[in-house]
């Protein structure tokens, strides 16, 4: 294949088949294994898996994936068990691969279960497993290369550290890219967490004077944006890993998004590290060895990666080519890395309606729905989906009848604003893979600004 | 790993290997049962009526649940409760997902008759300050803050 490349193509395939030191890869794999091990324990320390996939009937789903349902009772169980029993397969290097896979498939699955548990981490977590299916990360350090010689090696393939280095950068450039946007820089929804935690210990004083709201707006954005060139940088490594640190620490101090700071605070010091770097760990600097012949048979899989990379960096963009506030919308939001962005609140009431008589009577959701799926209800697609399930379970005789909802949209402060027109027959409009063309575009059109002045007395 | 499993060599693998996979499900099987205390547990009371508590004391939760579902709906919406037993404070926080405005004089002074005397004798534990905030009106303003009681 490298024969018909171009030359400049052929020099960078060639490149990414350089051999470089290989302990940084299995330090990520136990650093990613160890997080995984603790993901999965926090399932059973909690009841979560008996609140979220055993006593709730309904799941919000994602288009197109209403196949993917949470197993009966022991079984969601025994799902968890086999991800922990992974994790720690992973964690020790023991069938590393099959444990990837096995990791991979197991969470990606409990991901697609209930969109209302939709994190960005989740994600992370199922791209990051799938890529470690490909990388040679069980080569030190693992059970696998003590028990099997011919698995054993101290070097791996460059493109394995371009590859977890892109993949680690694409969330916070592109929350970066996210938070460039008029909320943000005025300070919302940031203001509204920090008031919210102004007990927090030695800075929570500070929470609520302004300064402090913009030094974490303006500090987060810069951060994400550039951290990962001044990571990049010899003369700015270091400082950038420490301001990173810290502000990872302070995510997991102030923010409940559990392993997600972890996570990111173990893979970015470990892959941006030099690899030589993370070599001299090692008690002998030995590493010459011949590169592996099954290196050449990795081209094809590069190029599947190439693809791989360009759909990582097109998918969040897309929400630019859909009409009105993501935000507001939800048209776009998922997969995106659009972090930390919105309080957002929904109050959907759902109304039986006779159009023969005109007349309309509520329709509760407290049978099709739990509280704590009620109050992650953020979008349109959501209130088609219990539209589905209201309508299931609707006595005969009412084929006639409209479901049709007032539903509003509380974004970032401002008042509610409806999130369509109420007198639209819910059951006539079906769920979609395209940006959904009867719902509102933009919520309160007054800015956060104007609202506030005119709190105030 | 490559071996052909009829080799004697590849039989003594297969078996360390299952002994290490029967040693890793068993660290896992211990893993998954140890709960270290004041930990977050999620506990389901009554179908819908859920239970955000920062205590790792099922009965304390279970009390409360029982406890709020007196409190009656406020206003039709759903309650999302928050216990916070951090750094010795305890708060009780009620965030109503819901314009405040909407709410009658009367249902918030059934509501404060309902949290009062429950904040004492669930957790039996004082001062307790309760908190109902509304994020519509003006992010997590404070509308109304409950005095302490006192049992």
């Amino acid at each position: 294949m490298a024969d018909v490349l171009p030359t400049s193509r052929r020099t960078l395939f060639e490149r990414a088949m350089e051999p470089i030191d290989g302990l940084w890869l299995a330090l990520f794999r136990i650093g990613f294994g160890a997080c995984m091990v603790w993901q999965a324990w926090y399932y059973f320390s909690t009841d979560l898996i008996q609140a979220y996939f055993v006593d709730t009937p309904n799941h919000f789903t994602f288009v197109g994936f209403d196949w993917v349902k949470p197993w009966p009772a022991d079984q969601m169980y025994l799902h968890f068990f086999v991800l922990g029993v992974a994790s720690m397969c992973i964690l020790l290097g023991f069938y590393y691969r099959t444990a990837c896979a096995v990791f991979c498939v197991g969470f990606t699955h409990f991901f697609l279960m209930d969109r209302a548990w939709y994190l960005n981490h989740y994600y992370l977590i199922c791209l990051l497993a799938f890529l470690a299916i490909f990388l040679p990360a069980n080569r030190e350090l693992s059970v696998d290369a003590w028990r099997y010689p011919e698995v054993r090696g101290k070097q791996v393939p460059r493109w394995t550290l371009w590859l977890l280095r892109f993949q680690l950068g694409v969330p916070y450039f592109f929350g970066g890219i996210a938070k460039i946007n008029r909320d943000w820089i005025y300070g919302e929804p940031m203001r509204t967490w920090l008031r919210d935690r102004n007990d927090t210990r030695f800075i929570g004083q500070f929470f609520e004077e302004e300064w402090c709201v913009n030094g974490f707006v303006w500090g987060g954005m810069l951060l994400d944006l550039f951290v990962i060139p001044l990571l990049l940088w010899k003369p700015t490594r270091i400082p950038a890993m420490i301001i990173m640190a810290m502000f990872h620490l302070l995510n997991t101090t102030l923010f409940d998004i559990g392993v997600f700071p972890w996570l990111m605070l173990v893979a970015t010091v470990i892959v941006f590290t030099p690899p030589e770097t993370t070599g001299r760990l090692r008690r002998s600097s030995n590493t010459t060895e011949p590169l592996r012949p099954e290196h050449k048979k990795q081209k094809l899989l590069l190029v599947f990666l190439s693809v791989y990379v360009c759909w990582q960096l097109l998918m969040p963009l897309r929400h630019f080519f859909y009409a009105g506030q993501t935000a507001f919308t939800r048209e776009g939001h998922y997969f995106s890395w659009r972090m930390k962005l919105n309080n957002l609140y929904v109050d959907p009431v759902f109304t039986l309606f006779d159009p023969e008589t005109k007349t309309s009577r509520p329709l509760p959701t407290s049978d099709v729905l739990q509280n704590f799926q009620a109050v992650k209800i953020r979008d349109a697609d959501q209130v088609l989906q219990i539209t589905k399930w209201l309508s299931e379970s609707l006595p005969e005789g009412t084929d006639n009848l409209e479901i049709r909802c007032r539903a509003t949209v509380g974004l970032n402060g401002r008042p509610p604003t409806l999130m369509f027109d109420p007198d639209i027959n819910l059951l006539s409009k079906r769920r979609q893979w395209t940006p959904i063309e009867w719902i509102n575009l933009y919520p309160e059109p007054r800015l956060l600004s104007d609202l506030q002045k005119s709190d105030e007395p | 790993m490559t071996e052909s499993a009829s080799t004697p060599v590849a039989s003594s693998r297969w078996v360390g290997d299952i002994w290490i996979l029967a040693a890793i499900v068993i660290a896992f099987l211990g893993i998954s049962r140890w709960q270290y205390p004041g930990h977050e547990r999620f506990v389901t009371v009554n179908r819908g009526e859920v239970v955000y508590s920062i205590t790792s004391n099922k009965a304390v939760a279970l009390k409360l649940a029982s406890a709020l579902k007196d409190v009656g709906e406020f206003n039709g919406v759903h309650k999302t409760v928050k216990l916070d037993f951090k750094e010795g404070r305890h708060q009780l926080y009620l965030i109503v997902p819901k314009k405040l405005a909407d709410a009658q004089p009367g249902q918030i002074a059934q509501l404060r008759r309902g949290i009062q005397p429950l904040c004492a004798d669930v957790f039996g534990i004082e001062p307790v300050t309760v908190w109902l905030t509304d994020a519509y009106l003006k992010p997590h303003t404070e509308l109304i803050r409950l005095p302490a009681t006192s049992k």
